[in-house]
This record gives structure tokens, C-alpha cells and sequence, in this order.
């Protein structure tokens, strides 16, 4: 009597059925597509999981081991961080939850979404450097201590005249300060551009109407991609 | 505005460190991670400002020595404005090119902060 043989057609439908049925749940599991990572996609990938590294275990360091922060917490917050760049779509990944979870169409436009932390990152402009130049009050002392002089007059009559206002009053004074007022609609309804650079500058200069400048250490956040740059060298026209 | 100068006179003596880098991604998704757990009770303000502060520290310090991109950047200059020692910056049809690719956008906002105000 002949063997049967092994492999027959219902046995290869079958590995072939759970073959496809596997596909679809990494698919679900694995939200990232491969084939969208660029070369640059690849390298902000890296690095930010590099950062994010660096964040926690230099957290670890200063927090845990001094006891403030429980080691518990600092996982599950690495992992919640984790999680929600591979669902923003800027680093590669997999989740490892239960539920499937889709990738956003348009993962870059969270940088619209208002800024959930009210109480304590807020400043979103730098560093205020309005505390290296402290405002200097002596002008105002000095001159203070110099109004209780009297010096006896005597060339003649005193001049009997009243203590002027600081400044002599001005009708202009109220429309001057109307037309302070700089109506910055340009800078304010930007926040609906959706490309968004984040870097420092070195310099930036101009003559006439041509702007250069150099900047440095930066994020670009355009046409649905993150790129990280070291330098960069702008042409402007104005 | 009398916050933030508390705030950065405080850090001053420690390292001066750049915000401006939570309107990242990363950034982002760190932020509404801490925001999540503050808010469940899990983490105190205080240690998510410390993990926010490291996460500057760190970005800036791979942005600065880790990343060796290189791009130009040309467009028009649409708005400027120089504030708090920020540069601002929207252009209109700009093109971006890096070694092996280039993007172009038809609007983008720049923001720079001094980069000689981390060397201090």
C-alpha cells in the first residue's frame, strides 16, 4: 500500500490559510510600514529611541535611586511614551497590546493639538533672558535724594515757578499709544501651518531684502515627516 | 512673564535649557505621557517638570553632537519677528535639500532660539 504522502493540498491550504491569517495580525500589531521610512525617517527613528533612552535612564539616576521615584512608574512611563510615537508614527516599533491599534493618517498634525499641560510647560519661546539685565533703579534714587536740596538763591528775586510735571503733558500722548499698538495678524494665525521648525541660530543677517542665516540642532516637522538636521544654512528673500 | 524669569534664574544656576523642543513629536507624546499620569495620580508635577527638564537636556544634546545632517534652506521670507532672543520665521515656497532628498512647502513657521544662550 502506497504512504501517504505528508504534504497533500489540504495541508498546504491550511499552512498557507494560517500563514495569511498570521500576516494580518502582525499587521495589526506592527503599525509601522516599512516601506515610508526614508533614509531620514530611519535615522529620527534612532535617535529618538536614543533619546528616549537617555530621558529615563538619566531619570533612573536622579529619581529612582533617590527614592522619589518608583521604578514601577518610570517603566510604565517609558513604555506609555514609547507607545504613543510608534502610534504618531516617528519611530519603528511594535505594541505590544491586545487591542490592534491603527496608525493616524496624519500623525504630524498632534502639533496642532493644544498643549495639555497647562501648569507647567507652557513656555514655549526660550529662555527669558529678560533676568541678565536687571533694570537699574539708581538714576531714579539719585534723583530723588537731589529734590530735597534747597540752594538759597542769590542772584536776585526767586522765580516763583511751580514744580513742572516730569514730562510736560502732551495731546498727543493718547494717539501715540493707539498707534503703538502693532497688529501682529501675521505671527498670530500661523497656527494653522501645519510645517514646523524647531532649531537655534548661530546668526542670522541681512542686507536689503536677502536674509542669511545659520542655524543649528534642529527638528523639521514637514510634509508629514520628521528630520533632524545638525546645521543649516538659510537664503531667505524677503 | 515674572514666572518664567523665576524659572530661568532658578535653572540658570544649574544649565540653561531650551523648551522649545517639546513642540516636537517626541516632545509632544512625552507631555501628554507625563499630563496622563499626573492627572491619574501617578506622577507628582514636580518629577514630570524634572523628566520634562532631562528630556531638553537630552534633546539638545542629540540634536547638537549625535545628528550629522547637513541642509540648505531657501524661500521666502513672508513674516519675521525677534523677541526674548527667539527668531520667528514663516516662509512661503520653501525648498529644503538634504545630501539624498529635497522637500518643498508651500508654507513653514522657523522658530530659533540663541544658541549661544546654552554656552553661557
Amino acid at each position: 500500500m502506497r504512504p501517504q504522502p505528508i504534504y497533500t493540498l489540504k495541508t498546504f491550504n491550511r499552512f498557507a490559510f494560517l500563514f495569511l491569517l498570521l500576516l494580518l495580525r502582525l499587521h495589526h500589531r506592527a503599525f509601522f510600514r516599512v516601506d515610508c521610512f526614508g533614509m531620514d525617517a530611519s535615522n529620527t527613528s534612532d535617535a529618538y529611541i536614543r533619546i528616549s533612552n537617555d530621558v529615563i535612564s538619566k531619570s533612573r539616576n536622579d529619581l529612582v535611586f533617590s527614592g522619589e521615584l518608583d521604578e514601577s512608574v518610570l517603566t510604565e512611563l517609558h513604555a506609555t511614551w514609547r507607545r504613543k510615537m510608534i502610534q504618531a508614527g516617528v519611530i519603528r516599533g511594535t505594541i505590544d497590546t491586545s487591542s490592534p491599534s491603527f496608525p493616524t493618517t496624519t500623525p504630524l498634525m498632534q502639533i496642532q493639538d493644544p498643549n495639555p499641560l497647562h501648569g507647567y510647560a507652557q513656555n514655549q519661546s526660550g529662555i527669558d533672558t529678560d533676568a541678565q539685565f536687571p533694570s537699574t533703579e539708581l538714576g531714579l534714587s539719585i534723583k530723588d535724594e537731589s529734590e530735597g536740596f534747597h540752594i538759597p538763591q542769590q542772584d536776585g528775586a526767586s522765580d516763583d515757578i511751580k514744580p513742572s510735571a516730569f514730562a510736560p503733558h502732551d495731546d498727543d500722548d493718547e494717539s501715540l499709544n493707539e498707534d503703538d499698538d502693532y497688529e501682529e495678524d501675521d505671527i498670530n494665525d500661523d497656527e494653522d501651518i501645519p510645517h514646523l521648525i524647531m532649531c537655534q541660530f548661530d546668526y542670522v543677517k541681512k542686507r536689503k531684502n536677502k536674509w542669511e542665516c545659520k542655524l543649528k540642532a534642529g527638528v523639521m516637522q514637514i510634509n508629514e515627516k520628521n528630520i533632524l538636521f545638525s546645521e543649516t544654512k538659510g537664503d531667505f528673500t524677503f | 512673564m515674572e514666572a518664567c524669569r523665576n524659572d530661568f534664574i532658578a535653572r540658570s544656576y544649574v544649565m540653561a535649557t531650551f523648551e522649545l523642543y517639546r513642540r516636537s513629536t517626541i516632545g509632544m507624546c512625552l507631555t501628554e505621557t507625563l499630563d496622563e499620569m499626573v492627572q491619574s495620580g501617578t506622577l507628582s508635577p514636580e518629577l514630570a517638570i524634572q523628566v520634562l527638564v532631562q528630556f531638553d537636556k537630552s534633546m539638545t544634546e542629540a540634536l547638537e553632537s549625535q545628528v550629522k545632517t547637513k541642509v540648505t534652506i531657501k524661500g521666502h521670507l513672508h513674516t519675521y519677528r525677534f523677541c526674548d532672543n527667539v527668531w520667528t520665521f514663516i516662509l512661503q515656497d520653501a525648498m529644503f535639500k538634504s545630501e539624498d532628498r529635497q522637500e518643498n512647502v508651500s508654507q513653514v513657521k522657523i522658530v530659533a532660539c540663541d544658541s549661544k544662550l546654552l554656552t553661557q
